[in-house]
Parts: structure tokens; sequence; C-alpha cells
């Protein structure tokens, strides 16, 4: 297909979300907001103004854009699909599923709200997360690189690690003074097995061949744990980083929806309490958009860090 | 052997070294070694593969000790690698996340006498014609450069001695061939003792002062040849290929060609 009609096909997509919620009869009674017509049209017309701008710049994106569009169509198919299912034939019932427009509304009329627990979450995630892969890595330097340590430290990482996180979190909530606090234990409990792991499996591995060279340079072994050792391992660090964001996701929103008054996992409770199920769909939304983009965060400090790297992974 | 060079004189003297090979037991890698390396001077070492030569030099390298006997540097006991004895392995072994200005600089930064206003991790990068890749990163680079980046690495610090693990033994021939005079041109320069152990016993006759020739089980000096030829050397002239066919004799590879006449 050539590039220009490739472009062409998400405005397709657009135009039947809106024939279709506008246009179709239904048996709804509740006067039809212009929600889903604003928001079509406005993601229509910055999908526009891009492509405009990058084909007038004569840039390579352009091609990269024309071949993900049939992916934006998708999406506003899958609206339309979805709206059909809910709204037009009832496949999927209500009040538990909710059509597209009630979904925004949540985003228009109560989108404040939404924006502060999605920064209570993001404060419990970062500050568990760092704090849990801070610790991580300092006991595997330690076990990675004194046998002593190792000794000691591994057969506790290997005993407690492979725990969920969250299998602690009633105990912690109860132990810690704050939730908060007991919150921040639980994300970076579940941080500090991969990042131990990882860091001091990277320290272990890293080729002798490096200590050996160093050494007949005049290196001291200061110097081989700062300028080989760690380096070298920092691959593996990421590893345990990204394998810990996973955790820390997953013990966040189990905290939230456990024991914390705030963030979205608790915004999700709340919601379901007062069968608002147009508030949970537009928080679950939310909760893939901020940790999808942490993850891509998380790549970029990965792929910046390592441009040394000949295959790094990719995102 | 290049003329006035006053330090770099390595005694090995009666060196056994014996590694415990776990169910086969032990393997004597090297039995009563006895060599003497002048200050200056670049000795080969060659031999078939399992004759120790490696071993040996990883012994003076400081990275292994030996069993029994004793090695020297300049009077000095060696038993631990220090910068005054450089080593370079087949595999160049770059530091992978380091570029190639950052791996140069790695030795005078280790010993923390790095002065980023003195230009000899530069200049040194300008010797080995790298100038321009400073800023890559050793998986850009091809094997010779690689190559040629690790030798600078030993040379910027200034060993006394420079060990050679086989370095050209992974660079196709016409790149081998241009490192082994890009090699001869910074010792005669900087006059650096030099132990080159290699399988290609061109290059040895090529390169070396003394050819010392080692055989297997256990590992030991079979004979030491005075190359005697004057640099530069040629590779297609009588004495280098006499010498070769001397070589090849003690290693036993050469009796078959003078037994066929018999068969014929």
């Amino acid at each position: 297909m050539k590039p220009l009609t490739r472009l062409l096909l998400p405005y397709l997509g657009a135009a039947a979300v809106i024939v279709n919620y506008y246009f179709v009869p239904d048996d709804s009674i509740l006067s039809k907001k212009p929600y889903l017509l604003v928001v079509t049209v406005a993601i229509a017309a910055v999908y526009t103004a891009y492509w405009l701008i990058v084909r007038a710049a004569k840039s390579p994106k352009f091609e990269k854009i024309a071949y993900d569009a049939p992916k934006l169509l998708a999406l506003f198919l899958a609206v339309a699909v979805w709206d059909i299912l809910i709204l037009k034939t009832h496949v999927l019932p209500g009040p538990f599923f909710q059509d597209i427009t009630r979904i925004l509304g949540v985003y228009i009329e109560d989108g404040l709200q939404l924006v502060i627990h999605a920064l209570y979450s993001l404060r419990l995630l970062f500050t568990g997360y760092f704090i849990g892969l801070g610790a991580g890595f300092l006991t595997g330097v330690f076990a990675g690189w004194f046998a002593r340590a190792r000794y000691w430290i591994m057969p506790i990482v290997k005993l407690i690690g492979p725990i969920p996180a969250t299998v602690w979190l009633p105990l912690i909530i109860i132990i810690m003074p704050t939730l908060f606090a007991g919150s921040v234990f639980t994300i970076a409990f579940g941080v500090w097995f991969p990042a131990t792991l990882m860091t001091a499996t990277g320290i272990m591995s890293v080729p002798s061949k490096y200590y050996e060279v160093a050494q007949t340079l005049g290196a001291d072994n200061r110097w081989l744990l700062f300028h080989v050792a760690l380096p070298s391992s920092i691959p593996n660090l990421f590893m345990g980083a990204f394998m810990g964001m996973g955790i820390s996701c997953v013990a966040l929103i189990t905290a939230e929806m456990l024991g914390v008054k705030a963030g979205l996992g608790y915004f999700i409770n709340l919601s379901t309490a007062w069968a608002e199920y147009n508030k949970v769909f537009a928080a679950i939304v939310v909760i893939i958009i901020v940790f999808s983009g942490v993850i891509a965060l998380l790549f970029k400090a990965n792929s910046k860090l390592l441009k040394w790297q000949k295959d790094s992974i990719q995102w | 052997m290049v003329e006035g060079a006053v330090s770099g004189n390595i005694e090995i003297k009666d060196v056994d070294k014996v590694f415990n090979a776990g169910e086969e037991g032990e393997v004597v890698a090297l039995r009563g070694i006895n060599l003497s390396v002048r200050p200056g001077e670049m000795v080969a070492l060659v031999g078939p593969s399992g004759c120790g030569k490696s071993t040996l030099l990883r012994l003076v390298a400081g990275l292994e000790a030996p069993n029994a006997g004793t090695l020297a540097l300049d009077g000095n006991p060696i038993d631990a690698p220090h910068y005054e004895r450089g080593l370079a392995f087949q595999d160049p072994s770059l530091f992978p996340w380091l570029n190639v200005f950052g791996n140069v600089a790695s030795g005078l930064k280790a010993r923390k006498i790095f002065d980023k206003d003195d230009n000899e991790v530069q200049s040194y990068i300008e010797k080995i014609g790298l100038a321009g890749f400073e800023n890559h990163y050793p998986h850009q680079l091809s094997g010779g450069m690689a190559q040629r980046v690790s030798l600078a690495r030993s040379f910027v610090n200034h060993p006394k001695v420079f060990l050679l693990d086989e370095p050209f033994g992974a660079l196709d021939a016409f790149t081998r061939m241009y490192m082994q005079d890009e090699l001869l041109r910074i010792w005669q320069e900087d006059g650096t003792t030099s132990m080159l152990v290699t399988h290609d016993v061109d290059e040895a006759i090529y390169l070396a002062d003394r050819i010392v020739i080692m055989t297997p089980r256990p590992g030991k000096i079979e004979e030491i040849i005075e190359v005697g030829l004057r640099r530069p050397r040629a590779r297609n002239v009588e004495e280098f290929l006499h010498l070769r066919a001397r070589i090849l004799e003690t290693l036993h590879f050469a009796e078959k060609l003078q037994e066929l006449p018999y068969y014929l």
C-alpha cells in the first residue's frame, strides 16, 4: 500500500467512531454529550498536523508514521466496536461496562481528581522503587564482590526473594508506623530481590580478562571494583531494574487497594464501591499510560547509559 | 635488540608450574624453565599448543605464581601484576564501556597520573593511526583497529617489559603483516623489552632477536635460536627460509619431508 493511502486510513476509523455513536440509533435515554466528537476530532487534527509537518520537513519519520497509521485505525475501530457492544447491542451488560463517552466524561468532569491520584501513585511507586533499587544495588555489589558477604547474603536472597512482596503487606501495614511507610517498604522489598540478584551475578560474571588487563595496567582492587566490575555489570543492573519495575507496579496497586487512602488503586476501589464503573475504566487507562511511560523512561535511561553496548534491549 | 636500553632485564630461574586438572590429576605445564631476557631484547616463544608458552608469559606478568623457581625483573622478584609488565592478548580485551580514548587512557587513570592537559594519550592514538576514532566504542572497531588500541593502551604506560600473547593471531594475513611492522616501529622507538608468544614461525623470525622453541608434556625449552638477521628483514631471503626449516625441524614438523625421498 502506498504511504499516502496508509496515512488516510485513520480518518475512516474516526468517521466510523462518530457516525456509530451519534447517528446509529440506540435505546439510551441520556442525551449524547459531545465529548467523543471533540476528542476524536482533536486526535485526528493532531495526527494531521503531525504528518503534514513531518512531510514538509522531509523527515525520515514520515515513513514510520505511514507504517504505523493502521494501528491508529485499529484504535478507532476498537472504540467503535466497544460502543456497539455496549451501547447499541447490550452484548456487554451495563453498568459494569460503560460506553466510551461516559469514560471520557470522567477525565473531563473529574480530571483533576484523577491527576492527583496518579501523582500519589507515582510518589509511592518511585519512593519505594528507588529505595529498593539502591538497597539491592548495594547488597548486590557486596555479594558479588566479597566472597564472605556472598556467603551470608545469597541464602537470604534465595530464600526470601522469590516470595511475592505483597504477601508481607498485611503484616507490614500493621507493623510499620504509617501506611505510606509500609507500602514503600513493600515495594522496596519487591525491587530489592531482583536488583540484588542481577547486580551480584553481573559482578560475578565479569570476564576475568578485564581484571587481568586492568591489573597489568596498574589497577588496584578499588579501581577493579569501581572501574571494571561496576561498569561491566551495568547491563545486568538494568535487567534487575526492569524486573523490579514490574514487581513494583503490582505491589503498588495491591498496597493501594488494601489500605493506602490515595492513588489509582484506591480510586478504583472507591469507584467500584460507588458502582461508578466508568471511573474504573478511566483509572485503568491512566494506569496503562503511567506504567508504560515509566517503563519507556527506564528504557531511555538504559540506552543512554549503555550506548557502548552492541545489542542493548530495544523497547 | 634495541641498543641503549638499560632496564627490562628478565631472569627466569628453574621455574616449574603445575596445574591441578581435577580428575586427571596434575598437569605439569612448565618444568625447569631457565631464561634470561636482556634489556631491549625481543624474544619470541614458539611451540605447539600445550607447551606452556602462554603460561610462561602469565608467570612473567605476575598473573600466575610458579610452584618452584623464581622470576625477577631488574633484580626485583615478580609476585603480582604490575604496570611495568604490560600485557596484550590475542583477544584485544578492550573495556567495552570505554571509548578508544578511555581505553588508551585507562592505564594512566588506574595509576592516577592521568593529566587531561597532557596529550600523551592523544599522541599514542595518533601513533597507531586512529586519530578521529577517539569517541568510537570497541564494538564499532575492526579486529585490527581494536588490537592497535590494545597495544596503545599498554604502550602509553611505558612498561619496562611488553608481553604479547599471540597478539595478531586473530587477524587476517595482510593486517597481521602490517601490524608486525607497526609493532617493530614502536618497539624500536621505545626500546621496551618484549616477549612474544606466537604459533606463527614466520612471525617469530620476522620480529624476534631470539626464538625460544618449547615442547609440551612437560612444557620445557627445547632450543634457543639467535635470529641474527638485520632489520628490516625480508621474508623471502634464503637465511629466513633456512631458519624456518630449522625451527620446524626442532618442532618435528619437517621430518616427513626429509623421509620422503626414501619412499620414492
